[in-house]
């Protein structure tokens, strides 16, 4: 078994560098295995936004980023959100165009498996297969018990969260 | 496999944070005035006479916002907006002000110890050492 640095030693995740201004400081991690760091370095350059933004795909998707690892409030269902049914441990994180499904693996620790667009998924009704995805995942990962964080947001996966107005 | 980064131009870079710092900001201060006076989003929506759903998707980012619409949602939460262009203060790889010594001369505006940002240092206004 080893530890999340380990596996990104080994080649196994890469963790994200959210290129933080000299102003910000890193409060949380990204970590992305193979498959993911493909799609974000590939497929999500050629995307423009189903919902005619100035922001790209891309753009959002660092914005985001940006967000999550200075530490910056998320909104619970707005940019992340546990998956049905809630408790299994897979997350997404969400942005107007993109979705991207994962675990936590410790407090503030986001290991991102598998993404894809928002309209794709919905079309497709891929939820459930990326979850699963992502469960198979963890299952193969030789990583230190506990492998995936379980419960849901109020119990402290993820700090610094609100919920939206609604 | 080591780290990886989302490629986009310095200047997107900078325009797609300034685009989800603006949202969040309205965002943060509707909740407040949620928290406080109990305001909705609906209540804005009937301010600026649009319909709660435009209101809803321009704060989700499902929507783009107008630097109008920016000063309308300002407007309706009871919010003013301040927009200042500064100069940055700091460096890449520095994160404190620049210090650069030089003879100081304690004359009569002499201050001898002051703090900035909370560390003692020397402020006055014959001194030469200065905040860069």
């Amino acid at each position: 078994m080893a530890t999340i640095t380990q596996l990104e030693k080994a080649g196994v995740l890469a963790k994200l560098d959210a290129q933080l201004s000299h102003k910000q400081q890193e409060f949380r991690c990204f970590y992305a295995s193979q498959k993911l760091v493909g799609w974000l370095q590939n497929d999500l350059y050629a995307a423009t936004s189903q919902h005619n933004l100035e922001q790209t795909p891309a753009e959002q998707v660092d914005a985001l980023f940006e967000i999550y690892c200075s530490g910056g409030e998320l909104i619970y269902e707005w940019t992340f959100k546990d998956i049905r049914p809630i408790g299994s441990g897979v997350w997404e994180f969400k942005t107007a165009d993109v979705r991207i499904f994962g675990w936590f693996c410790s407090v503030d620790v986001f290991v991102g498996v598998v993404a894809d667009f928002a309209w794709r998924i919905k079309k497709h009704n891929l939820y459930a297969g990326y979850r699963d995805e992502v469960l198979r995942f963890i299952g193969l990962l030789e990583i230190d018990e506990p492998k995936c964080l379980m419960g849901g947001v109020e119990d402290g996966i993820v700090s610094n969260f609100d919920y939206p107005d609604t | 496999m080591g780290s990886f980064q989302i490629s986009i131009t310095p200047t997107r870079r900078v325009a797609t944070r300034f685009i989800s710092l603006v949202r969040r900001s309205l965002l943060k201060a509707l909740m407040e005035e949620s928290e406080t006076s109990g305001l909705t989003q609906t209540d804005v929506a009937k301010t600026i006479g649009v319909h709660r759903s435009v209101i809803n998707r321009e704060l989700r980012g499902m929507k783009d916002i107008t630097l109008g619409r920016v000063a309308e949602l300002a407007f309706s939460m009871g919010r003013e907006i301040e927009f200042n262009l500064v100069k940055p203060q700091f460096e890449m790889g520095r994160n404190i002000p620049k210090i650069v010594v030089g003879p100081i001369s304690a004359g009569e505006n002499t201050t001898p110890l002051v703090r900035r940002n909370g560390v003692p240092t020397v402020s006055t206004k014959n001194s030469n050492l200065v905040a860069a």
